[in-house]
């Protein structure tokens, strides 16, 4: 027998209270007087001392009976001297020394009981400790010790795998400390891996659905396999834009519309869940409801570049459950998921905008494609100890890894698959289709092993009786002895018996637990409130409350002092600790914000969920991100809030008033030239902001490693004023300063002939602009058709086409004249005959393929080489005619040219004579010059070779009308570079207003300034023009490959420098592509191309203070890997590993828990919870009613009979005292 | 004000204020002030001129301690200042065992007549010290000045229960400094002093500046039960045959004592029970202390 249980010396402590009053009491009927003081010398000198009146015999008795009934109580829940309750999360290899029996409880979800210890089944989620503990005390309530065993893993023996889509093949990584290959088994099927240091691959099209690798002597690790087979869409009905998109893409099998998974149609219904049995099935819906809204500048949700594309006439998409781009903060294109298959709507039409002409056209597709790919494999990669919801109309079969078979049913169209705590792939059937789950454990996010007083017994459903006891032995004690003695036994005894009444006591009724989330995302003040009311209005219908976040905290009884409000959100250890307590039908109230990690819990009790709501507001910094170009420090932040609210945010030193619209992203960006610090402090103030520790941001203000930019040519001001550390390079210098090229960010070409940059130099520009770089090519004098651009590589890499548009819709007619006489050949001075070639090569560039192109060679005398023939059928070939011997005649050359060129429908004729000018019959050509001037036919003269002569040809010029130049360099060049001004309308324009078009202002911004002059050009197909003027484009810009291109036909123009900053971010930022750091949710993730390995290692991350931490990379599939953040105040973190791209070193910004990132009542989520288990969302603390209407009776006689009786004895025995003494 | 029975309810604080508000109070300034010519009083500092330091005592006001003193000596000295214009009283108010007679009316009277006497004070600019008698001892109120003390007055007093003995001798011994406590008024049911011969013998050096204020229930002084006990302590007696006449004589006697003492001193009594109306007793009591009625006791 012990007396450490708290009742039993709460009782003794009552037996000395008792025993004090006793003495101190009064022992008969003696009413007090004020002038007792009269007595006091009189009872001191007759009586010495006080009378008692009492009989010590009847003290002894009472005290007796009072241990007796103290005893009988405080007993139930004596400890035994014998028995353990062990916990345990996996196979303990050998049982200690403890008391027995012993009572094995598996701290799984839920708690099992095992009855070995060597082959308890591994819980591979975090140890459902604190329901465990629970359910070996109902178990065996007098077990004297609880011990927490935790199982030992083997680091070595773990598996890290993943599975990608790579083109039209699965890779699959695994990363294990094996020397055996692993092997993938995809239900029968066998595949083996190749090692590949640090990993082990395998690039196979794979069947789709769930695989297990396997290792010798390793737990096998269950992974899903997408289906990489091809995507089959439908041929027709898409808008102009996506068709010809959807014909481009890889792994796409165009096929009828009732055969395609990808069709235009109808929306179908939001499930908003997961759904396994979905027909593989996607409509695509484009509806612009004609509502007027600002136009908008689109950004993708995930983080993706921006398209730089402004909507102007878009919807916002209602009821969306997963966008993919956002318009001002609205969904305009997001994916919703129903049982009747998904739709993919777009809130406006491509065919009206400019993103078909952005890289994020093919992205949008190119990612929705993988993504509905993947989907078909039916599985789902999720963690240990989750739970997951599905969308199924039709009940559905589990089948776990070991065999067993557990029914799920469907209510309301959804289906609660519990938190599954073994590692394995786990089958689920419903109507003959098999979907899979692939639980992966060995990842824990809990705060270990729970703090709970396993000591301390909470008495779930004893309280009243106790309490009742104590009470009564007490006024048994007590009770004076007069004449109303007999009355008060009757009282007594007719009390007893009414106890006996379960009714009457109310102890009958099932237990109801109060399970409260005490998260650091709960409101404290508005929880507290919530839970005193709950407490007060179930007073002592209560039987526990559970206080928990991630994991369980305390296991008190109702009004206790609450924790620290701290921590994740997880409801699967709370409720099944509430669950263990309550029993099989007690009741459990939930007060929580329902931002649970863990998914419903399907507990088998009613859980009635009751929201945290407040009044109070939360606003916090969602993003803040910094960069620093030149003398120039850009920050933005985001800030969102879930009311409307004024405040300030300090960035810095500035102060700037804001205004925060409920739920909407409020973008504040301020650019400062003064500070020069590397780290800003951003801190936003809001009256009465119930979070205050996610107000803060440390932003690391980032520069940019290589802001190097490369002018040739003039304006290098412009780069400059953008913030680039500008090289000015000659283009003679091109070729041997071509390193300076590769490390800059930013070349810009401006006012430069083409001829002046070398052709390897241009090839290597273009590839350096694949990889990356962005090119500018500018110029108005020197440049595009004025520059000899047209034909170039400089031209090809320009979204400007140098040959201005030609409104006319006929053809030209052009005639070559080739003087081939012996004087062109190159021995005699003269400019060689290949000159044919590259003039014919180029043409394709200054003229139209309809314009007609003629060939005559002339010596002595005249010869049709080509006859006038379509450029496009032409095919830049022109025959080379070979040098013949005799005199230059030019008349019959003019002759024939007349005759190819005496054809209707040529809207120009032009011949152009390549000769050195010295013409034998300089004098007879008056006539044919006469009829050529008549017919309307223009000249170009190109005098070459060392003796050019251009009297000649000038005098021709100035009959035709054109021109007569002497070539000094290369032919080919001059011919192309007039042609364009002979054919067209002349090329430089006078200065004049510019036109902004809708992308200007998501590109450039600000207000379009006129210009002093440019360059006629035109719009390549598929650049985006961002400003015209006088109808014609004058900055455009497109993608080629990695990198960018802009161009610009003028070198006069006075934009800002945030403009020009503007116009040039593409090399201001980091280059895309290779491995990369990203921050997500309090984990630091390593991602590189699919057919990269993923990051294995060390992580070495360096705070503030200079502490250095370590963290290991967990590899999660091909290419990536993640590590969780070290824990701590938001601040700056270094970072540096090393992997298989080589070291990475970085510095990353740890912002506040991911906890506080979302905050408010997450209602649907709590409705669920209820929903899911039978229960209610209340909408306030005094709805109580329905959880004591759940509180269902529990048949529990015994002990108050037992109670009943010893009352009963106890007042019969008091009365035989009393008669005795009467 | 709520009446049941002839019994006085507990009051509120406000309806005690608008009780006292029907009282103008007079009380003569401090006589060494008045020999100055000058109407002063001490305790607070604003507009006053200092006049001396004195030991620092459990509740009053830190504001007041001379910090740079208490870093020199290691004592704690409070500045006192000399008032221009009001006078201070006293309230000594017996929380023994006896005033919780039965269901306590004898305290409720006593504290809520001291409630309306420090408050009718407050509201004419006096100070009040309240003093609290309770086991031989005295518990001193910080010193209240001003209107805006009155719910401080009234908590204090609300936050005793009365019990234990009490000696009013042994607490005017405590009263150290007759000429800086102004006018004091005693509030009890003065059912003690029974070893000294001389009654109320402990009031000789107060006599000129003090009033009693007796609270009995009706009936008290007569004895009809055949056992009592000590309202003070456990001790309990029956009384033998004939025994209870015998005290009855005796405690006539006492009662005869006081009466003659308080005649032979010359102090003021008002003598009530609560069996009267409380707003009769509080005008009665208030006579005592209201220009142009009575002529007030000088100090």
């Amino acid at each position: 027998m012990t007396v450490a249980h708290p009742i039993a010396l709460l009782a003794l402590a009552g037996c000395l209270l008792a025993l004090y009053v006793h003495l101190r009491g009064p022992g008969h009927e003696s009413p007090p007087h004020s002038a007792f003081v009269l007595l006091r010398g009189h009872i001191d000198q007759q009586i010495k001392g006080i009378r008692r009146l009492y009989s010590k015999h009847l003290l002894v008795a009472r005290l007796a009976l009072f241990m007796c009934l103290t005893a009988l109580l405080a007993g139930i829940n004596w400890t035994s001297d014998g028995g353990t309750i062990l916990v345990v999360d996996g196979p303990i290899p050998e049982a200690g020394d403890w008391e027995r029996p012993l009572t094995i409880v598996r701290a799984g979800y839920p708690p099992t009981q095992a009855f070995d210890l060597k082959t308890v089944r591994s819980v591979d989620a975090e140890p459902n400790w604190a329901a465990a503990v629970s359910f070996g005390r109902n178990l065996t309530p007098l077990a004297g010790t609880v011990r927490l065993l935790r199982h030992t893993r083997e680091k070595k023996n773990e598996i890290r795998a993943g599975a990608a889509l790579v083109g039209d093949a699965v890779v699959v990584s695994v990363v294990a400390d094996t020397v055996s290959p692993p092997t993938l088994m995809i239900g029968q099927t066998r595949y083996d891996l190749r090692q590949r240091s640090p990993d082990w691959f395998l690039r196979d099209p794979l069947e789709s659905g769930g695989g297990l690798i396997q290792i010798e002597g390793h737990q096998p690790y269950p992974i899903c396999i997408p289906d990489a087979k091809p995507l089959k869409v439908a041929k027709t009905g898409w808008p102009k834009t996506v068709a010809s998109l959807l014909a481009g893409l890889p792994n796409v099998e165009l096929v009828d519309r009732n055969e395609a998974e990808w069709r235009m149609g109808p929306a179908l219904e939001n499930g908003r869940h997961w759904t396994p049995f979905a027909p593989h099935l996607t409509h695509f819906t484009f509806d612009f409801k004609g509502e007027t809204l600002e136009p908008a500048v689109l950004r993708f949700e995930q983080e993706l570049p921006p398209p730089e594309v402004v909507l102007e006439r878009w919807s916002p998409l209602r009821d969306s459950s997963q966008p993919i781009l956002l318009a001002n903060q609205a969904p305009v294109v997001d994916l919703i998921r129903g049982p009747s298959g998904q739709t993919r709507r777009f809130g406006f039409s491509p065919d009206e905008t400019d993103i078909p002409k952005t890289a994020a056209w093919p992205v949008l597709f190119f990612d929705a494609l993988n993504q509905d790919r993947e989907r078909r494999s039916r599985c789902l990669e999720i963690r240990a100890g989750h739970a997951t919801v599905l969308s199924s109309p039709d009940d559905v079969r589990l089948s776990h890894p070991g065999g067993r078979v557990t029914p799920l049913e469907s209510r309301n169209g959804i289906v609660v698959v519990p938190a599954l705590d073994e590692q394995g792939v786990y089958t689920l059937e419903s109507k003959g289709i098999s979907a899979y789950l692939a639980v992966q454990g060995g990842v824990t996010d809990g705060r270990g092993v729970v703090q709970m007083p396993t000591d301390t017994v909470v008495e779930v459903d004893r309280t009243v009786w106790q309490i009742l006891g104590i009470l009564i032995g007490l006024w048994i004690f007590l009770i004076p002895a007069d004449g109303r003695r007999r009355w008060l036994m009757l009282v007594i005894v007719v009390l007893l018996g009414l106890s006996l009444i379960p009714e009457f006591v109310g102890d009958r009724e099932a237990p109801i637990v109060l399970a409260v989330d005490i998260s650091g995302s709960m409101p404290k003040k508005e929880t507290l409130a919530r839970a005193a009311t709950v407490q007060k209005t179930l007073s002592k219908r209560l039987t526990a409350r559970v206080d928990g976040s991630d994991s369980v905290d305390q296991v008190v009884r109702a009004n206790a002092p609450f924790p620290e409000f701290r921590g994740g959100t997880k409801h699967a250890p709370l409720l099944s600790t509430a669950a263990e307590l309550a029993g099989p039908d007690g009741v459990i109230v939930l007060l929580s914000d329902g931002q649970a990690t863990d998914g419903p819990v399907p507990v088998k009790n009613r859980v009635f969920t009751l929201a945290a709501n407040s009044n109070r507001p939360d606003a916090r910094i969602a993003s803040a991100f910094g960069i620093r170009v030149g003398g120039v420090r850009f920050i933005r932040v985001e800030l969102i809030s879930d009311k409307t609210v004024e405040g300030r945010l300090q960035i810095g030193s500035e102060l700037v008033d804001v205004t925060l619209s409920a739920g909407e992203i409020q973008m504040v960006r301020t650019v400062s030239g003064q500070d020069a610090s590397s780290v800003v402090e951003v801190e936003l103030f809001v009256d009465g902001d119930r979070l205050e520790d996610n107000n803060r941001w440390l932003v690391h203000v980032r520069q940019p490693r290589s802001t190097k930019g490369v002018v040739v040519g003039s304006n290098a001001d412009w780069l400059e004023s953008a913030g680039l550390n500008v090289t000015r390079v000659s283009p003679d210098e091109l070729m041997e300063r071509g390193a300076e090229i590769s490390d800059a960010r930013a070349l810009a070409v401006i006012d430069v002939p083409a001829a002046a940059i070398p052709e390897t130099v241009q090839a290597n520009i273009r590839r350096w602009v694949y990889a990356g770089g962005l090119l500018f090519l500018a110029g108005q004098s020197n440049a595009f058709g004025n520059g000899g651009w047209t034909g170039s590589q400089l031209d090809a890499m320009s979204p400007l086409n140098s040959r201005p548009k030609r409104p006319n819709p006929e053809p030209a007619g052009v005639v070559l004249l080739v003087d081939r006489s012996g004087s062109q050949s190159q021995a005699s001075g003269g400019s060689g005959l290949s000159a044919v070639a590259d003039i014919a090569g180029g043409l394709s560039g200054s003229l139209e393929a309809r314009d007609l192109v003629g060939l005559v060679a002339f010596s002595g005398d005249a010869r049709v080489m080509t006859p006038l023939t379509p450029l496009e059928t032409l095919n830049a070939q022109l025959p080379v005619p070979t040098l013949a011997r005799g005199g230059t005649r030019l008349g019959p050359a003019l002759s024939k040219a007349r005759e190819l060129l005496d054809r209707p429908g040529l809207f120009k004729k032009l011949i152009i004579v390549i000769s050195d000018g010295h013409f034998a019959d300089a004098e007879q050509l008056r006539s044919h010059v006469d009829r050529l001037s008549s017919d309307g036919v223009s000249f170009i003269g190109l005098a070459t070779g060392k003796r050019a002569k251009l009297s000649t040809m000038n005098w021709i010029a100035e009959t035709l009308g054109g021109t007569a130049i002497q070539a000094s360099g290369p032919v080919h060049s001059l011919v192309l570079g007039r042609l364009s001004d002979a054919i067209g309308e002349g090329l430089l324009r006078e200065g004049g207003p510019v036109l902004a078009d809708p992308s200007w202002s998501s590109r450039v911004g600000g207000n379009a300034p006129p210009i002093d002059g440019r360059i006629r050009t035109s719009l390549r197909i598929g650049a985006r023009a961002l400003a015209t003027a006088g109808g014609e484009p004058i900055l455009a810009e497109w993608q080629l490959g990695r990198g960018r291109v802009v161009s610009l036909a003028t070198d006069r123009w006075a934009l800002s420098a945030e403009q020009w900053a503007n116009l040039f971010g593409h090399a201001l930022l980091p280059a895309t592509g290779g491995p990369r750091l990203r921050v997500e949710k309090n984990r630091l993730w390593f991602e590189a191309a699919s057919n990269r390995p993923p990051a294995v290692g060390e992580v070495i991350f360096t705070d503030d203070s200079g502490r250095r931490l370590q963290r290991t990379w967990t590899p999660s599939g091909p290419g990536r890997s993640w590590t969780e953040l070290p824990k701590g105040r938001p601040g700056l973190l270094a970072v540096s590993t090393m992997t298989q791209s080589g070291a990475i070193t970085d510095v990353i910004s740890r912002s506040y828990p991911e906890e506080l990132a979302t905050t408010g009542v997450a209602k649907a989520a709590l409705e669920l919870q209820a929903a899911v288990t039978g229960g209610l969302s209340l909408r306030s603390p005094s709805e109580i009613k329905p959880v004591l209407e759940a509180a269902g009776r529990r048949p529990d006689p015994l002990y108050g009979i037992w109670a009943g009786l010893l009352c009963l004895l106890l007042a019969l025995f008091d009365c035989v005292i009393w008669t005795r003494r009467t | 004000m709520n009446r049941r029975d002839g019994l006085v309810d507990q009051l509120t604080e406000s309806e005690l204020w608008q009780l006292a508000s029907q009282y103008p109070f007079g009380l003569r300034r401090s006589q060494r002030v008045q020999q100055a010519g000058q109407k002063r009083n001490t305790q607070s500092r604003m507009g006053r001129d200092f006049h001396g330091y004195v030991s620092y005592r459990a509740g009053e006001d830190v504001r007041h301690v001379d910090w740079p003193v208490f870093a020199r000596t290691g004592n704690l000295f409070v500045r006192r200042y000399e008032d221009e214009s009001f006078g201070r009283i006293m309230l000594v108010v017996d929380a023994s065992g006896s005033m919780g007679l039965n269901d306590g009316t004898k305290w409720l009277w006593s504290r809520q007549l001291a409630t309306v006497l420090g408050f009718a004070a407050l509201q004419d600019g006096h100070q009040v010290i309240v003093a609290i008698c309770q086991d031989s001892q005295l518990f001193f109120s910080r010193p209240f000045h001003g209107q805006n003390c009155a719910a401080d007055l009234y908590s204090y007093l609300s936050a005793t229960q009365p019990t234990g003995a009490a000696d009013l001798s042994k607490a005017v011994q405590a009263i150290n400094a007759p000429a800086e406590y102004g006018r004091i008024v005693f509030l009890s049911d003065f059912m003690t002093d029974t070893q000294q011969g001389a009654r109320l013998s402990w009031l000789v050096g107060l006599a000129g500046r003090c009033a009693l204020v007796r609270i009995l229930e009706p009936n008290e002084l007569r004895v009809k039960m055949e056992q009592i006990s000590d309202p003070e302590s456990s001790q309990r007696h029956v009384f033998a045959h004939g025994e209870r006449r015998l005290f009855q004589s005796r405690l006539n006697d006492f009662e005869r004592a006081f009466h003659q003492a308080v005649g032979r001193l010359g102090v003021a009594l008002v003598d009530l029970q609560t069996a009267g109306d409380f707003q009769a007793a509080c005008t009665l009591m208030m006579a005592q202390f209201t220009t142009g009625k009575t002529q007030p006791q000088a100090v």
